[in-house]
């Protein structure tokens, strides 16, 4: 993995949790395209935290966008939570904030 | 006579580009913002808040996606140069042979074009204007 990402994999509330930290471009979404895919035949709830994310370019939306697709396709649920600085102005900037569930912690989702 | 070499707590005004040439990979990205960023701290008149140094990394990372999709040689490099004028910061990133609308969702293109008050390719070069003053 480069080092200016990290992906963590934990789970919690019937969730699984991608947390991602660092920088998404197109030099590092294929590793986070792979932890969702890592998860695909074993989770039916799956949750991106990408409040420690400092960049991301439109490479790594697709990236979400793909993850999103395919769980929603196999009746699961996708949930995304951008923080409040790169991503979440991404997702504005965008207009791609009214397809994915966006949530402002992961409390929120998973329950506390 | 010593050259000014200014204030250590001010700002300066370049008198010539920055510049900053990279191997033609997707893993310079990063070492193009990282040079973007240090430049839109250090030059004067840029108000380089956080918002504004995310928009500047955005576009950059975007449109120098345009220079890495086409098939290049491995030793190709990709040159970013910037000059400030007048709250115009103006980035020129060479080579770019192709710009357009890709079919994306989302679009490259459409970022950059959101986020450029210009956005022209002339020749092999696209020069992108993101106003900063």
């Amino acid at each position: 993995m480069s080092k200016h990402l990290t992906i963590d994999a934990s789970s919690r509330g019937g969730w699984s949790i991608i947390t991602v930290t660092g920088e998404v471009d197109l030099a590092t979404a294929p590793a986070v395209r792979r932890a969702f895919e890592d998860l695909r035949e074993s989770a039916d709830a799956v949750v991106a935290d990408l409040s420690g994310v400092s960049f991301m370019d439109s490479t790594g939306l697709r990236v979400l966008i793909a993850a999103h697709e395919e769980l929603e396709k196999a009746g699961g649920r996708f949930a995304v939570i951008p923080g409040d600085g790169a991503v979440a102005r991404l997702l504005e900037i965008t207009g791609v904030k009214s397809h994915i569930a966006v949530h402002e912690s992961l409390g929120e989702v998973v329950g506390t | 006579m010593e050259p000014d070499r200014g204030h250590p707590e001010g700002t300066f005004t370049p008198e010539s580009d920055f510049q900053i040439t990279v191997p033609a990979d997707a893993s310079s990205l990063f070492y193009i913002r990282l040079f973007a960023g240090a430049v839109a701290r250090a030059v004067e008149p840029v108000d380089a808040g956080d918002s504004v140094l995310y928009e500047l990394k955005l576009l950059l990372t975007e449109a120098t996606g345009f220079a890495l999709s086409d098939d290049r040689a491995a030793d190709d490099t990709v040159s970013v140069s910037f000059r400030v004028a007048g709250g115009r910061l103006e980035c020129r990133i060479r080579p770019v042979p192709t710009f357009g609308p890709t079919g994306l969702i989302p679009d490259p293109y459409d970022v950059v074009m959101t986020l450029a008050s210009q956005a022209e390719l002339m020749g092999e070069e696209l020069l992108l204007v993101m106003q900063v003053g």
